[in-house]
């Protein structure tokens, strides 16, 4: 504190670029923003004075944000299957596999948007499924269905994150369990779709494998294309089958519950 | 810091090759002390001399105790994995926190895509040839792995992606297979059918981790007190782990709701996993066995075990009886 008057950035101007996790902190002064708010940017603001309502907004701007990102439709360009099958002898790296023709300009934005990880977007997607299938369940078993699901999705994304650490990926621990977490969101979707039409006529068992498998490929897009970047290409399938497995458990979770 | 030619200091209670007797060379401080910079004091202080003459040459970089994770405890030279990395603590509390530590586990990582496949195939179609999936597909354990760069062999010793992951898929297929053959057999109203799931899923993860990751412990451990030097931890586990195949199109077959179909595709299996497992563990057994009386109970222990898993996966999943609802 060199002044007296410390002038405080307004903390209005850096709503659509605050971070929980990736900024570290108010005193950095939000130099996530690239725009006309930057002079005022670089000075360091206060959060303690703004009101309730605009501290929780920027978090949950921020999950929205990543929640869109995720939903993107479906790619055109077969670009990770490319990648999948090529045997290059040349270990490129994360930073320049990013720059790889095969990966296309909507995955870059992806990755990019997810690298700024934070943890309330998977707690909530994943409390949400959770306590919808253990709506569904019978009453004496929906306390076993709610901490199952959700022992299933934390641990498993922990299993999986390891095991692209354990095969030489230099990737960090909590930025995938946030990617992963994220990505449950469309099979939170697909549940809650099958769950609606359970009453109705369109209740067959042949139509909510329908809904799950389009629910799995929109999860596995960003997700194994996340993973994978981390990974040397030889050894990108075996990085990228733990998360297609996870997420054809949890599935298999919701099918059965 | 110095652990050798200094008298001020006692004989190393630790060290397991006689006492700490100055005369021999000292290891390179400079290359290997950086590498400790961890909260483990006993890495770096305990270095075995002997053990680091033999990795002198070998760089500044390598993984601490890997094979230590599998030797266990305070060995002496000659019983020790020759190959084992200089940097082994002796030590009961460093050998703990080595298996806490990621590190320990990459070496058994250290795998490609192909090399996954190609072991998985041969686990398939060369489980009967003896010594096959040890000499040709999966190597000796190399301690080298992940640091020597220009290791050009194609036989990275065992790893444990394999056995991992099979086995999860294997508990799936299990939990998933062992309802869909229930609901086949029998009409089911809901909740006898969310019965059945939650209690296969367990029951399938309590049989597979504790066949492909404990009795391979059990059998590791007698071979250590029996002192019969013959296979690693981890190349047990990585048999076993690979022994599994197999069951996986088996269990696909056992949804057909006839039980006879189901036992004799799940012995068919068993036949295959257990050929896998005793061609490849019964030679280094019986040539590791000086008197020729401790390898063969252990070598029928094994048959017995893969019985056991046997019998156990055909009653508990597969075998429909009259009454479906008791669990």
């Amino acid at each position: 504190m060199q002044t007296g008057q410390q002038q405080w950035a307004d903390p209005s101007l850096s709503a659509q670029g605050g971070m929980m996790g990736g900024t570290g902190g108010p005193a950095m002064g939000g130099n996530m923003n690239a725009n006309a708010h930057e002079e005022a940017l670089f000075q360091p603001y206060s959060t303690l004075d703004e009101p309730v309502l605009e501290t929780i907004m920027r978090d949950v701007r921020a999950v929205i944000s990543k929640l869109k990102v995720v939903m993107l439709p479906l790619d055109r360009t077969p670009h990770f299957v490319g990648g999948y099958t090529g045997v290059s002898q040349s270990d490129q790296g994360a930073e320049q596999t990013a720059q790889d023709d095969e990966m296309s300009e909507n995955d870059r934005k992806v990755i990019q948007e997810l690298k700024d990880w934070d943890l309330w977007g998977p707690l909530i997607v994943c409390l949400a499924l959770a306590v919808l299938l253990s709506f569904k369940a019978p009453t004496n078993q929906a306390s076993l269905v709610f901490a199952s699901v959700f022992i299933t999705v934390w641990c498993g994304s922990a299993v999986v994150t390891i095991n692209a650490q354990l095969l030489g990926g230099n990737i960090s621990f909590f930025q995938s369990v946030c990617v992963l977490g994220y990505c449950i969101f469309p099979m939170t979707m697909a549940a809650l779709v099958i769950d609606l039409l359970k009453p109705t006529w369109f209740s067959w068992a042949w139509l909510d494998l329908v809904f799950l498998a389009a629910a799995f490929l929109w999860a596995t897009r960003a997700s194994s294309v996340f993973i994978g970047l981390y990974v040397k290409r030889e050894r990108r399938f075996l990085a990228v089958f733990p998360v297609l497995f996870f997420y054809t458990f949890v599935a298999w979770l919701i099918l059965l519950f | 810091m110095m652990n050798s030619g200094d008298d001020d200091f006692p004989p190393n209670p630790f060290r397991t090759d006689g006492g700490g007797a100055p005369g021999f060379a000292q290891p390179p401080p400079q290359q290997q002390q950086p590498q400790f910079g961890q909260p483990q004091p006993q890495f770096g202080g305990q270095l075995d001399p002997v053990q680091a003459n033999n990795h002198m040459n070998q760089g500044p970089q390598f993984q601490p105790s890997a094979a230590a994770m599998g030797m266990g405890g305070a060995m002496s030279p000659q019983q020790m994995d020759p190959t084992t990395p200089a940097s082994t603590s002796t030590s009961w509390w460093g050998l703990c926190m080595a298996c806490m530590r990621l590190d320990t586990y990459k070496r058994y990582f250290d795998v490609d895509t192909y090399d996954i496949q190609k072991r998985m195939i041969a686990a398939m179609t060369h489980f009967h040839q003896p010594q096959y999936f040890r000499d040709q597909v999966v190597g000796p354990e190399n301690p080298n792995l992940g640091i020597d760069a220009a290791t050009t062999s194609d036989l990275k010793g065992p790893d444990l992606y394999g056995p991992v992951w099979i086995t999860f898929v294997l508990i799936l297929m299990v939990a998933a297979t062992a309802n869909w053959s229930a609901s086949l057999r029998y009409s089911n109203d809901v909740e006898a059918e969310f019965e059945y799931d939650i209690n296969h899923l367990l029951h399938a993860w309590t049989f597979l981790t504790a066949f492909v990751f404990g009795v391979p412990s059990v059998f590791w451990l007698c071979t250590r007190c029996m002192s019969l030097q013959a296979l690693t931890l981890p190349e047990w586990i990585c048999y076993y782990g690979y022994s599994m195949v197999p069951y996986l199109p088996a269990s696909i077959l056992c949804t057909i709701p006839v039980n006879f179909i189901a036992w004799i595709v799940l012995m068919a299996a068993t036949a295959a996993s257990g050929l896998l497992v005793l061609r490849n563990a019964s030679t280094p057994l019986l040539a590791s066995d000086a008197t020729a009386q401790k390898a063969p109970p252990l070598i029928l222990a094994i048959l017995v075990a893969h019985f056991i898993f046997f019998v156990a996966m055909g009653v508990t999943f597969y075998h429909h009886g009259k009454a479906h609802h008791a669990v």
